[in-house]
């Protein structure tokens, strides 16, 4: 259960570091016994002791754990069209503006989700995000970046 | 009968035209999004948090109150006409309603699952409108001390209750509290675990942290283990109108599940799952017609439809007299209280009774609301169901970056999103609940607060926790909480082996 593993031992290491994050705050002397290093020191030994035991029970793998280790692999090429889908968004979403990021995303996801139909999610995608778009601006004086269509919407 | 006072204010406030406007609206919205799966109460609320901010305060909780109410309606049609839950509240649901349904009771089974909430949410409001001020009575002798108490008990049985495993609940909760470290503490002006980025000075908003593991991680979830094969929406078959015989075999499980139900969500103990369980269990065991459960009983849609509505009403104790959440989604509505620069806990009621008593108010007018949208209207919601998914799940995703995107209107927060998307895919992915994160999110700097206030009072004296019979009698119950499972299975074992 390699995933597993990784996933204990990542917690373990996230313990560490803010343990080793704690120890550099320079603290006043006023609160050297009850300041800013005594609960995130608490809570790295709670990660680090959490994960320890999380890793030492997949090792000795006697099942005391209810194990939830899934049995299929995860399906990579739609996991990774929607996550292109959401980089693409993070990406261009100040210079397309919103409304043109949000339409790849839209489209990206949607064609993760096993969609076929290209056009129409591409068309409802950009419906979609003008709609949101003016709401937000126009109606809730929210701002939302226009990007390369200012001026036109 | 201070508070039955208290309570025709609320209603004269709550029944303003553009009061009721925003429970019809938080209702429906809250019936809507119950009824599609992949979004629930915790992230539409989030999601609502940037949009809200210039919203009158009482008018925004009404509505949130409205879509947390609306949500275990709506999912209960999801739940008997689809066989998947709407919402983690309806799982239950699912199996009798949904054998019912295929039977062509589906008319029926609605029925029983609708009135029984309305029923349970009422006699549930009714004990939160006597309990609350008992609480409150109690709550102003809480110290910082039995504040922090308080608090590691709902870490403790949040984490022990949620979930596969007692240690997955609990590195969810650390995980929820490591990120609630970041930003700059409050007492002495150090910056903490920002890495660098002046974005982090002000901490990781908790919306962003919803809006990652509730809709991206979930998302991400759905789709690595997408099988293809698509869902049959039962179509409704039989009267709405239950016969004689149904009546008599719903009104038993209704009263009981709303008994299971407020107390259940009252304790710190996650919410609206644990309930319906104990609802069905309890019915099945009581029914006259045991050989009908497994086939399509329709006190195993009754007992738990009414326990869930109930258990929501009691969620609302802990978090408006202590400020204490003990669901994802109430922990969201702790951080809307505290955008409005408000704290939930017993000054609220004092200092501002208005909002809290036409709070509860509405929600005796939202339940109402929502028989009427839901019995005689469920016909129109079904047709909620045949969106398809890839684009309900485009159109989830497109809100959740605006309502990211719009916190602060920067790219960065984007970043942090699809981080925390993927801890939520993996924690998914490996039975680690998303509950104890939020959680330990937005408790975890008031817990620190208490904790050191506390300290600082008793002069670094640790003993101060165990010297108040209250705060030391919490934190033997949360110890409990966490090792009494432990020790029991392990005794177990023992026994196991030498026999």
């Amino acid at each position: 259960m390699p995933g597993e593993l990784l996933l204990a031992l990542g917690i373990v290491a996230l313990g560490v570091f803010i343990a080793v994050e704690t120890a550099t705050f320079r603290v006043a002397p006023l609160y050297a016994k009850v300041g800013p290093r005594l609960f995130p020191g608490l809570v790295a030994t709670g990660l680090i002791l959490i994960g320890g035991l999380l890793a030492w029970q997949v090792l000795r793998g006697d099942g005391r754990e209810p194990s939830v280790q899934p049995r299929t692999p995860p399906q990579w090429a739609p996991l990774g069209l929607v996550s292109v889908g959401l980089l693409l968004q993070m990406l261009l979403i100040e210079w397309l503006g919103f409304v043109l990021a949000s339409s790849i995303l839209f489209w990206f996801v949607a064609v993760g989700f096993g969609s076929r139909r290209y056009l129409r999610d591409a068309a409802i995608g950009v419906i979609l995000s003008v709609v949101v778009f003016l709401g937000f601006t126009r109606g809730l004086n929210l701002s939302l970046p226009a990007g390369i269509l200012e001026g036109l919407l | 009968m201070e508070a039955f006072g208290s309570l025709l204010d609320g209603f004269a406030l709550a029944l303003t035209p553009l009061n009721l406007f925003w429970a019809l609206l938080g209702v429906t919205l809250g019936t809507a999004i119950g009824i599609l799966p992949g979004i629930g109460p915790a992230l539409t609320v989030a999601l609502l948090l940037p949009v809200t901010f210039q919203l009158d305060a009482t008018s925004a909780f009404i509505m949130f109150a409205g879509i947390y109410y609306g949500a275990m309606y709506g999912s209960s049609t999801t739940s008997i006409l689809l066989n998947t839950p709407g919402e983690s509240g309806s799982i239950i649901t699912a199996i009798e309603g949904n054998l019912m349904a295929r039977k062509g009771r589906g008319a029926p089974a609605l029925a029983t699952a609708a009135i029984g909430s309305f029923i349970a949410g009422t006699l549930a409001t009714l004990a939160l409108t006597f309990l609350a001020p008992i609480i409150v009575d109690l709550a102003l002798r809480f110290g910082p001390a039995e504040y922090f108490a308080l608090m590691i008990l709902a870490f403790t049985t949040v984490s022990a209750v949620l979930g596969a495993s007692i240690l997955r609940g609990l590195a969810s909760l650390f995980l929820g509290l490591a990120l609630g470290l970041v930003g700059i503490d409050l007492q002495t002006g150090q910056a903490r675990f920002t890495l660098g980025f002046p974005q982090l000075l002000d901490g990781i908003d908790i919306v962003i942290v919803a809006v990652g593991l509730f809709a991206v991680g979930e998302a991400f979830y759905i789709i690595s283990r997408r099988d293809l094969a698509t869902e049959e929406v039962v179509p409704i078959k039989g009267s709405i109108w239950m016969t004689a015989a149904e009546w008599a075999r719903s009104w038993k499980p209704w009263l009981r599940g709303s008994v299971i139900g407020f107390p259940l969500g009252a304790m710190p103990a996650g919410g609206t799952e644990i309930p319906t369980f104990l609802s069905y269990l309890v019915e099945r065991r009581l029914s006259r017609h045991p050989e009908e459960f497994g086939k399509g009983a329709i006190e195993g849609v009754a007992g738990p439809e009414a326990a869930n509505n109930s258990a929501v009403a009691g969620v609302l104790v802990p978090l408006l007299t202590l400020g204490l959440p003990t669901s994802a989604t109430a922990a969201i509505l702790l951080a809307a209280f505290q955008q409005y620069g408000l704290q939930p806990g017993p000054m609220l009621f004092q200092n501002e009774g208005e909002l809290v008593w036409s709070l509860i108010a509405s929600l005796y007018i939202g339940n109402l609301m929502l028989l009427v949208l839901n019995l005689p209207l469920v016909g129109l919601w079904v047709r909620l169901l045949s969106i398809p998914r890839p684009l309900l799940y485009a159109g989830i995703l497109v809100f959740a970056t605006l309502g990211t995107y719009s916190l602060n209107g920067s790219a960065f927060d984007l970043v942090l999103l699809y981080i925390i998307g993927v801890v939520g895919f993996l924690m998914r992915r490996f039975g680690v609940p998303v509950a104890p994160c939020i959680i330990g999110l937005i408790l975890g700097p008031l817990a620190e607060q208490h904790f050191r206030r506390a300290l600082s009072i008793s002069q670094g004296d640790p003993t101060v926790f165990f010297s108040s019979p209250l705060s030391a009698t919490l934190l033997a119950i949360a110890a409990l909480a966490l090792f009494g499972p432990m020790i029991l299975r392990w005794r177990m074992n023992r026994a196991a082996q030498s026999s």
